[in-house]
Formats: C-alpha cells, structure tokens, sequence
C-alpha cells in the first residue's frame, strides 16, 4: 500500500469499517511511512478528544411524545390504519401455531366439498324385476319425497332385481306410475335379453334330456344370426314375440306355442308375427301337433322369406308323418288345448292344402 | 420496531427511551435551536408512529429514523431560513448579558466523564462543529452521534461515499485545529 492509497482509506481505518486484509495492509504501510503514520495519529486523537457532548432530552420530552403517540394512532387516515391492521394480522398469519390451524382447516374443508358429492336429490332409480312379464303396461314408477325410484314390477314369481341408476328425472310427475317411455321400454327388454342368454347358458349343459332345451339353444343362435337378438328399439310385436321367447327357454314349447300363436294372429303382417308363427310351427312339429304345425308352415309358404324353409319343413313333416303321428297321439291326448288354441290361428282353407303337402 | 409494528404499544415507548437523546442531539446540533429542537424531534418520532407500516426492515431501524430527522432538519432550515450561521458567540436576543448560543447548546448537565473533561475542550468542540459548513456538519453529526456508516450516510444524504468521507475528514481537520491547543489532545496523540 502506497500513501495515496492509505489517503482514501484513512477514514475507514479510523472508524474500524475496513475488511481485515485491507486493515492489516494500512497498518503495515503506518509502520513504514511517518508521514501517513502521523496523519492517522492526529485523526485518532482528535476523534478521542473531540467526542461531541450529549445534551438529554427536555424534562417531561418522553412523556410528550408518548402522549403525542396516542393521539397520533386514533387519527390516523383509514389507509394507514388499514395497513397497520394489516401488518398485525399478517405478524399473527406468520406464526406456526396459526399457520398449522389455518392448514387444518383447508383440509377439514376440503373434505366437507369431497363428502357433499353424494348422488343428487333428483337422480332416480330403476329397478327391473325379471320373470314372466304379462303385459306392457306393468311397469310402475314410484316417486317419493326425496329421492325418486323409477320401479318396474312384473308379477311373476322370479324375484332377480336389476337396478340401473339414472340421473334422469323423466316420469317424474306420473303419478299413476305407467312407464310409458320408450328408454324405460328398452332397458328393460335389454336386461331381460341379458337375463334370458344367463339363464340359456345355465340350463344348457344341466338339462340336455330335458327335450327342449336343444332346439330352444338352436332357435337362439338362429335369432343372433338374423339380428333377432337384439332388444333395443323393438316395436309391441317384437316385444311380444321377445317374451314368448322367454317363455319358450323358461318353460318350454308347449307354454310358449299358444304365445307364439298369439302373437302372429295379433301382430299379423309384421316380421315378428312371421318369426312367432315359424316358432309355433316348430313348437307343434317338436311337441307332435303335426296338423297344426302343418297348417302353420303352410301360412309361411305365402312369406317369402320364410317360403324355402316352410317348404322343406313341410316336405320333412310329410316324411315323417306316419311314425310322428304314432308317437304324438299320446303327448297330443295330454295337451288337447294345444291344438284348438292354434286352430283359429290358421285358416282352415290353408290348412287343408297345407296338410296335403303341396307347395306353391 | 417489529413488535411495534404487530401492534405492541409498549415497543414504541421502548424505541423512545433508546434513541431520543441522540435524536435530540442531532437535531439541535443541526438546527442550534433548543425549542425547534424539541418540537422536530418530537416530530420525528410520530412520524415513526404515522409511517409504521411504510417501513419494511428493508434498511436498519436507526437509518430510518435519521433519515426522518435530517429530512425534517432541512424543511424546518428551509422554512426558518436559518441557513446562516449565526455565531456561537453572539448573544441570543437583543440583550448584551444573555447567554450565548454556544453556551446554550453545550450540555447543561455533564455526566461524570464528561465532568471530567474541562467545559472548555466541550466548548471548542461545539464551537468548532457550529463553524463547520452544513454539509460537512451533517456527515458528522451522522457519523458522531447517529454512528450511521459512511455508506449509509452516502444514501442518506445522496452524495457519493468519497463525498461524505472527504467531508467528514474536513470537519475532522477542522476540530483538530480546535483541540490543538489543548493539553488533553497532546495526551492522546502520545
């Protein structure tokens, strides 16, 4: 360090506001340079000397101001009492005991938003019972006070529930409870198809002697090839040919002919009537009412699609016939009804030529 | 000045106790006027009180409230116009027999040290800062008795930090020149 350098840092040196290293270099220079050594040595004692008195404060100074203090914090502008009231609040925020009690309560809140999403008040319920449905009108909505059950009930015995929650609120108002919709429709006749293929595929390899159970399995996988299977968007004749179905898998050809029958007389120039009257036909031909089987393929003769068919069947009745005949005059003595069910079902103009084997 | 500002009453009347004399001081060493002395000083600290929550502990407590002082020092000077030295030796008022100013700023009541020191040596030393320029005044009125460093007083002040350093070395050489005569300042040079 040379004595220019030690003039711009004299004062520093003298007020001790020099790094340690620097310090010890002007010091070093003071220990070799008189002139400097001299200069920082009247600057040290006039410092010492010079050491400005202190007068105290006026009596009664401290009281005053504290006074003054008082006065001065009840008037003060509202922005400024504002940011007082602010910057104490924000001294408490910053303590930890606040900040964990401020935490609880973001959880403790939260967790009230996630418990309030439950189900709406408006959301309904519908509650399918499966079995043996007997008309299209059976269906009953049961609205309550809070929460609405769209419930359909069909009175047969089987008590299988499929419940679909919906968040629509069609049907509410209905309070005669007649399901008229055709979404309701449709879900139902879906749940009862799903229901019929568990319940095929549960009696299938259980009853192989039962007699009908194969041909209702073969029936079945025919109604899938011709896109039968489906039950979404049926129309009334749909329906009914879809629960005389049902009836043909849960009790066999004969409860389900006089439904098949029934629903080719009342549905008549529809495809389904078409399907139900093959199914009648097939149904007699299995449970040995070869007349009326024979008066059924003779009607089908007329329905193209169904012409081949009903032809080759009638030719394979004709073959069959005497060894048939035998063997269903007995099952035909048990279900006498049978045959006079289907009797007005086919004209008996028809029926004659039918049974004569003729085909168009 | 943290408690204060959360809202302790008590940290106020703490803050008084610990920087008035030095305010005090400061305030009539710069204005050489006991009763604008009292009131400014008095003034400084409710604008502590007004201006609480505008001071972020972003700069020392002590900084700012000397800030506040030599800022309150240079608008009463202004408006007093007071700008001219008078003498320490020239008598307050039209009365021949009255005291002086210098005599009226030294410090009334010496404590023991200071009783110690000869009231002469006392008197040079006011006698020598009052003869200083304003500016040469103000840097060491900061450094002597506010004990800012000289940086800060180089922000106080706005001048640059060799400014301040050569004014205080002035001042310093000034008072020097005072003391010289003196027997305790050829003591301390020994």
């Amino acid at each position: 360090m040379d004595c220019e350098k030690y003039d711009k840092i004299a004062l520093d040196l003298l007020y001790d506001e020099l790094d340690e290293l620097t310090a010890a270099a002007a010091k070093r220079h003071l220990d070799q340079c008189a002139r400097c050594r001299e200069i920082h040595l009247k600057l040290r004692a006039t410092r010492e000397v010079g050491v400005l008195p202190l007068a105290d404060v006026p009596p009664g100074f401290t009281e005053r101001v504290l006074a003054a203090e008082r006065l001065v914090s009840r008037k003060l502008p509202l922005p400024q009492r504002a940011a007082r009231a602010l910057t104490i609040l924000a001294g408490y925020a910053m303590r930890p005991q606040l900040a964990m009690a401020a935490l609880l309560l973001l959880m403790i809140g939260s967790s009230l938003v996630f418990l309030r999403a439950r189900p709406g008040e408006r959301s309904t319920v519908m509650v399918t019972e499966r079995g043996m449905p007997e008309t299209d009108t059976d269906s009953v909505i049961l609205p309550s006070a809070k929460k609405a059950e769209q419930v359909t009930v069909a009175p047969a015995p089987a008590p299988t529930v499929v419940a679909n929650q919906e968040g629509s609120s069609q049907g509410l108002g209905d309070k005669q409870g007649v399901a008229a919709e055709p979404a309701t429709k449709s879900a139902r006749a879906k749940s009862a198809v799903a229901a019929n293929e568990y319940e095929a595929r549960r009696e299938a390899p259980a009853s192989p002697a039962g007699g009908m159970a194969a041909p209702a399995a073969d029936m079945a996988a025919r109604d899938d090839a011709l896109g039968m299977g489906s039950a979404e968007e049926k129309s009334p004749a749909d329906a009914a040919l879809q629960r005389a179905k049902d009836l043909q898998q849960s009790s066999g050809c004969s409860a389900a002919a006089p439904k098949f029958e029934e629903v080719s007389t009342r549905y008549p120039g529809t495809g389904a009537a078409n399907e139900a009257l093959w199914r009648a036909a097939e149904c007699r031909r299995l449970l040995g009412d070869l007349g009326a089987a024979r008066q059924a393929y003779t009607l089908l003769l007329d329905v193209s699609s169904y012409h081949d068919r009903a032809a080759a069947a009638l030719k394979q009745l004709g073959k069959d016939a005497p060894s048939a005949e035998l063997a269903a005059s007995k099952p035909a003595a048990s279900e006498p009804r049978s045959a006079a069910a289907a009797a007005p079902a086919a004209p008996p103009a028809k029926a004659k030529s039918g049974a004569s084997g003729s085909s168009r | 000045m943290l408690r204060y500002q959360r809202g302790d009453k008590d940290a106020f009347a703490v803050l008084v106790r610990r920087y008035q004399v030095r305010v005090y001081n400061f305030v009539l060493r710069h204005l050489r006027s006991e009763a604008s002395a009292e009131e400014i000083a008095q003034e400084v600290f409710l604008r502590i009180v007004q201006r609480a929550s505008a001071f972020k502990h972003e700069a020392r407590f002590s900084t700012w409230l000397y800030t506040i002082a030599r800022n309150l020092c240079v608008d009463h000077l202004r408006k007093a116009n007071l700008r001219r030295h008078p003498s320490l030796d020239q008598p307050v008022g039209s009365d021949a027999d009255a005291p002086s100013l210098g005599e009226q700023v030294a410090d009334p009541a010496p404590t023991v040290e200071r009783r110690a020191a000869s009231s002469q040596v006392a008197f040079s030393i006011l006698q020598a800062v009052d003869e200083l320029s304003e500016d040469q005044r103000e840097v060491f009125l900061l450094r002597e008795i506010a004990h800012l460093p000289f940086k800060e007083i180089a922000e106080l002040t706005n001048t640059s930090e060799n400014t301040v350093k050569s004014r205080m070395r002035y001042a310093l050489e000034h008072l020097q020149l005072k003391l010289s005569e003196f027997e305790e300042y050829a003591r301390a040079l020994r």
